[in-house]
């Protein structure tokens, strides 16, 4: 459901040009758990950027459930992000001015709030064991905490695919467990698709798929890396 | 919730927003202060004179009747025009001191523009012209606007000056002026008191109050006293007041008279609002340009907010780009954060307005400051505009932000 085919990304950095991607080709299937691996400065959160439409790459076409999201207007794009993916990131990212329940409902502050989509909000913070921090602000929150916030946001708009950036990061050990087992957990239940870029291989399972990177390409061929791997 | 988003993020920095808001209220404050004076003064004229059917001749000019001289022969080439039925001849000049308190009689012009504000409003209200009237002729107008105004017998009215006072230091004084200039026992001028004009006494034999301020700031007697108390030429004329034969000919007749006696200008006394509607037209636009500029610099105030608020929250608007806000929503959130500050300050302004209006009024006499819900209004769409404007360059620039922004600050 989603495949990438020939993606090369390059960017200026100072007068030098940097190949962050240099030809990569994968297919994943939806409703699996992908993790993509790899060194520092290898290409895996540049990877993640372009499946989420949140840039576009320097050549290559990327397909997600069909649609070509290289190709799209950009009015497209920006439907594409508020409807059809979540993001997670390493630094939770949610806005300090709003209320836990609010930033979960921030992709639709624009469109207009309805009752159905307040109650929902209310309900994916309860589920992630947030349902007595509803109206707290970011900084009344631990950092697992908002990060939760920031799942349950990215879970409101039933995303075929949640793109997670080094969520584990900033959190300890058992904090990132949590976290790990709850985007599992929530996202494959409904046959989503999960991709998590990570440093630590400790949170994939056989049955997960795993894109190492480095260098700017897929290590090993063929591109997908079976399910089993040891990573 | 986009309103409510936009206030969240404006209170969450309350000095900034509070200084913002203060730049643009001050100017707020200051048209609608500004304005309601100009417009009290407008609408106190337009009162006063307009229910003044009469003609007045006066000299070329001539803003008004004190500053008006009209050459020997007006009124022999006045007697020699059809159609007049009254010609009464009148002396103007402003008040020397009365009581011995001087200052006040020196004009207000002078004062407006020499002395600190409040003490220049206070010779406004109360400049004092001496009137001298020919009673005779002025018995027989219809419009005697002050002989109509002579408060009643158990206010102690008295009586308007008449052909019994021709010759005698007699004057009908306002309601106004009695209680400026009170008796020896420290209460209001009565009738059959006297007053001090420069260094001679008149009695008063009449008081009256109009309720206007122009009006009930003169001091009316006989020409010929008045020619001696103020040391002009025994045929000294400052203006006449003609009643022409017919009512429906006021134009014409007026234009009559102008052909007919060069230099002079003869107009129905209710135009003088016009007159003054020229001048103020003016003063209006003098008032409009200071506060433009004012506005201005609450405008460059909100500007610069704006700047440091997005630049500050360069990650949060590539937070929403992620989550799918599009370019024009960044640019709406901000936007309407600078309108709420255009609408506060607004509001804020013309609240201060109202209060500081209604409370002046209480104080002053005779004169009112005239704040209409349509300044009130223009004020508030106008600082609404101005903020709305000055936020849009603010708002383009964080529109700019891409999901990729925030990932590139947030990494910092």
């Amino acid at each position: 459901m989603i495949e990438a085919v020939d993606v090369h990304k390059s960017f200026l950095s100072g007068d030098e040009v940097v190949e962050a991607l240099r030809g990569v080709t994968f297919r994943v299937p939806e409703g699996t758990c992908t993790f993509i691996v790899g060194p520092s400065g290898s290409g895996k959160s540049t990877l993640l950027y372009l499946l989420a439409a949140l840039d576009l790459p320097t050549s290559g076409s990327i397909r997600v459930a069909g649609q070509d999201i290289t190709t799209i207007p950009e009015s497209e794009r920006d439907g594409f992000r508020r409807n059809r993916v979540g993001f997670v990131y390493q630094s939770y990212n949610l806005i300090n001015n709003l209320t836990a329940v609010e930033n979960v409902l921030l992709p639709y502050i624009p469109t207009g709030l309805t009752p159905e989509l307040r109650s929902k909000a209310a309900d994916l913070l309860k589920e992630v064991g947030l349902g007595n921090r509803l109206n707290r602000r970011p900084r009344q929150m631990s950092g697992g905490e908002q990060q939760r916030v920031a799942i349950a946001r990215a879970l409101i708009k039933d995303p075929i695919v949640i793109y997670a950036d080094e969520p584990t990061g900033n959190l300890d050990r058992a904090g990132g467990d949590r976290i790990v087992q709850l985007l599992r957990d929530r996202q494959l239940a409904g046959n989503g698709t999960l991709v998590i870029v990570t440093h630590d291989r400790r949170f994939i399972t056989p049955d997960d798929l795993v894109l190492e990177i480095e260098d700017g390409r897929l290590k090993g061929e063929p591109s997908t890396i079976p399910a089993g791997h040891p990573g | 919730m986009m309103w409510s988003f936009a206030w969240k993020n404006l209170i969450s920095r309350p000095s900034r927003t509070g200084l913002a808001i203060l730049g643009l209220t001050i100017p707020v404050l200051a048209f609608l202060g500004l304005f309601s004076i100009s417009a009290g003064i407008r609408h106190l004229m337009g009162d006063t004179l307009a229910g003044m059917n009469d003609l007045m001749v006066l000299r070329e000019n001539a803003l008004a009747p004190v500053f008006s001289e009209l050459p020997p022969g007006t009124g022999e080439a006045l007697r020699k025009v059809p159609g007049l039925k009254v010609i009464a001849t009148e002396v103007w000049k402003v008040s020397p001191p009365i009581d011995g308190r001087g200052g006040a009689a020196l004009g207000s012009a002078i004062g407006l523009l020499t002395r600190p504000r409040d003490q220049g409003l206070k010779n406004l209200v109360n400049m004092i012209a001496v009137e001298g009237q020919d009673l005779v002729e002025h018995r027989k107008l219809k419009n005697a606007t002050i002989a109509q105004s002579i408060l009643p017998a158990s206010k102690g009215g008295g009586r308007m000056v008449d052909v019994t006072d021709i010759g005698k230091p007699h004057v009908a004084i306002s309601a106004k002026i009695a209680r400026d200039y009170p008796g020896p026992d420290g209460q209001p001028k009565k009738v059959g008191q006297t007053i001090r004009l420069g260094s001679k006494e008149f009695t008063v034999v009449g008081i009256f109050s109009t309720g206007s301020m122009v009006i009930d700031g003169t001091i009316v007697m006989d020409i010929g006293e008045a020619r001696k108390l103020l040391g002009v030429q025994p045929d000294s004329v400052s203006t006449y007041v003609v009643e022409p034969t017919d009512d429906t000919q006021t134009d014409e007749i007026a234009d009559r008279i102008e052909r007919a006696v060069p230099g002079v200008k003869a107009q129905r006394i209710s135009q003088f609002n016009i007159t003054l509607g020229a001048v103020m037209g003016r003063l209006d636009q003098f008032l409009l340009m200071a506060v433009g500029l004012a506005m201005l610099v609450g405008g460059v105030g909100i500007a610069n907010t704006m700047l440091m608020s997005t630049s500050e929250r360069f990650v949060e608007f590539g937070v929403m780009r992620t989550n799918g806000w599009t370019r024009r929503d960044v640019l709406t959130l901000v936007t309407t954060e600078s309108a709420l500050l255009g609408a506060i300050s607004g509001l804020i302004g013309a609240g201060v307005a109202i209060a500081v209006v209604l409370v002046v009024n209480r104080l002053l006499q005779g004169f009112s400051l005239d704040l209409s819900p349509a300044l009130v209004a223009l004020s508030i769409a106008g600082a609404l505009a101005i903020a709305t404007l000055s936020g849009l360059y603010p708002a383009w620039k964080a529109s700019r932000m891409t999901p990729m922004d925030a990932i590139r600050h947030s990494v910092m």
